[in-house]
């Protein structure tokens, strides 16, 4: 007679079995599918001329697609740690680059990616880019992308990608994507900035170290653009006057005297363009508060080729 | 290491197989093992906490002995009253220090006399009021002369630090227990079927109802300031199901994962928002700690069987302030304690705290309309009071009252929406349905198919589901 123990073990195992069989599906499959980072990867590798880093601002708001030889590297939720770890880990692919912008926004300085709701980003760039979180994700995070997608998000690529055929990459050529939808100005302006003071009030509790950890990040891409030749430009995205008024005073002008430090410090230049009017840009340009719609990006990077690049 | 992690989902087969299949035919081994592995559990959130589980185990295991031996009754009287001050000093110095400095200096300044005093850096370990209560139980047994004292240390310890009930409960009596480590454990595949489907529900509610309402409650009390009304009634009642899908929850993986190993853990939750009056509501609520405060605290005062109705009441007083007070260093949980002996004393005085002791609805479907109404009355006053034990103050449970009472702008104000409502409403239905099981997956009467059909939807749900943030259970912190 078998025992009752190896019985319920492979009862267990038989129950168990056409769950592991689908997660196992799903672990082999998700890293196949097209996404916007894996897209970018291959953008840098192709050597450009003109890099944009930066966040969702800089990801909906610069048209590279209007610059010969730009790349637009900036991604939704992207902090300036994963800047830095996206040039220092492609310096091979920086020989023919001549600028790389970086936007340090207002919300930019206090701001990590890990810190928010990030997590599918965050193992997109460790499996794509072959980002190492400094602070160790563990290795069956690491290594099962199950795991450090998280199965729920997992799951829901794959019904998305294989069921629904829709594909996770909507970036254009040049990495550059047009923003769709409108928003409520006048809401958008008071939750986000809001928010993004928020992200200062938390940090000046614990001594500005995240504030602190971004300048280091951008001094270390600017550190590499020197070596390599490479003209840094830092720069802010437009603003709304109702995000902008509601941003706190005190946080704003840190930001700024970072920014200008930063500047001096290392010999570069840094253009704060949050003014709409020196840009001529109107509400209807703007999605939400500080996100551009397709038409204001166009004006925006007009705006940055006749008074940067061309320069 | 939480259940609902990742870690424990290596861990818990790993134990099983080395439990069952390594050490099967040595009692001895299977109860080191059972230490080992339990201190791996708890150390897994901090190990330096274990020295104070080993402190207490050797504290009590040496206390046990030396009462077998002593016949004089002060001494052991002496050793008894040792027991209670090295194990309520640690849970008194780790929980309540800060609290009790705090509130001198609060009480004082009121008065106009400032003291400086300064309070500790004290992290709280983990399960420090479960464990505590656990150990003695053991001692005040043993006095009691109900409990021979174990002369195997290895079971002690491993009755002390049993990882299932560990960290929050069932808080075990030691006569119950303690006897199951000291006997053969023969492997019951039936009870190990029933183990995994009660681990099974006990997820469902942990990570779908009880996280999927705590991102609406938290949200509700962090801003119920601007809030409509409709929306924090929502917050209470949602937070009623998230304390309970939490606490119930884990009680039902922790008697789960007993039956694994061979071990019957006591019931811990018996579907008490279905009560019809707070006497069954407490008869059903906790059912661990409220059985133990009654054996260890309430029949030592007198009980019901004493003369006076003044002591009466301060017998059922002191048992419901103590019990809120246990559950934190806060002032809101004395009052929540209070507001529930409010509740008590006049169902008791009238003599109808037992009268029902059956279950709700017995042989029908649905409840009666009285039933019915007695259901939804005693649950709105548990909810009343629960605006306490959630708020981080009292006067933030009050400001919390007192919008909820003036911000009503008409009947219109539609609460916002939350998935945690589609479970609240599956866990209502699924307790309703099997109200006179021990768990609502016993579905012996349910065809094969029928019952795989629901635990792959369980589990797909628990996978889809499962909010992104990672949500400690509550009662950890206790």
């Amino acid at each position: 007679m078998k025992d009752d123990k190896v019985i319920f073990l492979f009862r267990l195992l038989k129950f168990a079995l056409p769950i592991l069989i689908i997660l196992g599906v799903i672990n082999f499959l998700l890293p196949t599918f097209p996404n916007n980072l894996k897209y970018k990867k291959q953008l840098i590798l192709n050597e450009p001329n003109i890099i944009f880093l930066g966040s969702s601002h800089t990801y909906f708001g610069v048209n590279t697609d209007m610059i010969e030889g730009a790349a637009n590297l900036a991604y939704a939720s992207q902090s300036l740690d994963f800047d830095a770890f996206i040039i220092e880990d492609n310096q091979q692919s920086l020989n023919q680059c001549k600028y790389i912008f970086i936007e340090v926004s207002y919300h930019s300085l206090p701001y990590l990616l890990k810190n928010s709701k990030g997590g599918i980003e965050i193992s997109q760039y460790r499996h794509f880019w072959n980002y190492n979180e400094p602070t160790g994700a563990g290795v069956l995070k690491d290594h099962i992308v199950l795991f450090s997608y998280g199965i729920k998000n997992a799951v829901k690529i794959f019904v998305k990608n294989l069921l629904l055929r829709k594909s996770l990459l909507n970036t254009g050529e040049t990495g550059w994507t047009p923003r769709k939808g409108k928003k409520d100005l006048v809401e958008t302006g008071k939750i986000d900035s809001k928010g993004h003071n928020k992200l200062y009030l938390k940090d000046e509790k614990k001594g500005y170290e995240v504030l602190d950890f971004n300048i280091r990040n951008i001094e270390k891409i600017i550190s590499i653009c020197k070596k390599k030749q490479i003209t840094a430009i830092l720069f802010s995205t437009p603003l709304t006057k109702y995000y902008l008024e509601h941003l706190d005073e005190k946080y704003f002008n840190k930001y700024l005297k970072v920014c200008k430090t930063i500047a001096s410090q290392n010999e570069i230049s840094f253009f704060d363009l949050s003014n709409t009017a020196m840009i001529n840009l109107e509400e209807e340009h703007f999605q939400d508060s500080d996100h551009l719609t397709p038409q204001g990006a166009k004006i925006f990077t007009q705006y940055l080729i006749d008074n940067i690049i061309d320069k | 290491m939480l259940f609902n992690s990742l870690e424990y989902l290596i861990f818990l087969p790993t134990v099983f197989i080395l439990y069952w299949f390594v050490f099967n035919n040595n009692l001895k081994w299977q109860n080191v093992l059972l230490v080992i592995v339990s201190y791996v559990f708890y150390g897994w959130w901090d190990y330096r906490f274990l020295s104070l589980i080993v402190f207490s185990s050797i504290v009590d295991y040496t206390i046990g002995r030396s009462l077998e031996s002593t016949k004089q009754e002060g001494k052991r009287k002496g050793l008894l009253i040792l027991s209670l001050i090295v194990n309520l000093g640690l849970l008194g110095f780790f929980k309540y220090y800060n609290f009790f400095v705090e509130s001198f200096i609060n009480a004082f300044s009121t008065l106009g006399i400032h003291l400086e005093a300064s309070t500790l850096n004290i992290i709280l370990p983990v399960g420090i009021s479960f464990y505590t209560f656990q150990t003695l139980s053991y001692t005040i047994d043993v006095y009691r002369k109900k409990l021979e004292p174990t002369k195997d240390i290895v079971s002690f310890f491993a009755f002390v630090s049993f990882f299932p009930q560990l960290v929050a409960g069932p808080i075990e009596r030691a006569t119950n227990l303690l006897p199951q480590f000291t006997r053969n454990r023969e492997f019951d595949i039936v009870k190990a079927k029933d183990g995994l489907r009660q681990i099974l529900w006990g997820l469902f509610k942990k990570v779908l109802v009880a996280d999927n309402c705590a991102l609406y409650v938290n949200e509700v009390f962090a801003n119920y300031e601007t809030l409509p009304a409709s929306t924090l009634v929502m917050g209470v009642v949602l937070f009623a199901f998230q304390i309970y899908g939490d606490f119930s929850g884990y009680s039902d993986i922790a008697i789960g994962t007993g039956r694994l190993f061979g071990f019957s853990l006591m019931r811990n939750f018996a579907y008490p928002y279905f009560s019809r009056d707070i006497g069954e509501f407490w008869r059903r609520w906790h059912i661990s700690l409220s059985t133990w405060f009654r054996d260890y605290l309430y029949i030592p005062l007198g009980g019901s069987r004493v003369t006076t109705k003044y002591k009466l009441l301060r017998n059922v007083m002191i048992i419901f302030l103590v019990s809120g007070f246990w559950h934190g260093a806060n002032w809101t949980f004395v009052v929540w304690g209070a507001i529930n002996a409010i509740y008590f004393i006049p169902l008791l005085l009238r003599g109808k705290n037992r009268s029902n002791l059956n279950t709700v609805a017995e042989g029908s479907l649905l409840p009666s309309f009285s039933e019915f109404f007695n259901i939804l009355l005693t649950f709105t006053l548990v909810c009343f009071a629960w605006i306490f034990f959630r708020a981080s103050s009292i006067t933030e449970a009050f400001s919390y009252i007192g919008h909820l009472m003036s911000g009503w702008k008409g009947l219109v104000t539609i609460p916002k929406l939350s998935i945690a409502f589609i479970f609240v409403g599956i866990l209502i239905v699924c307790d309703w349905i099997q109200r006179d099981k021990l768990h609502p997956l016993e579905l012996n009467n349910v065809p094969f198919i029928g019952r795989m059909l629901i635990y792959y939807t369980l589990i797909g749900l628990i996978l889809f589901f499962k909010p992104d943030e990672v949500i400690d259970f509550i009662y950890f912190q206790f």
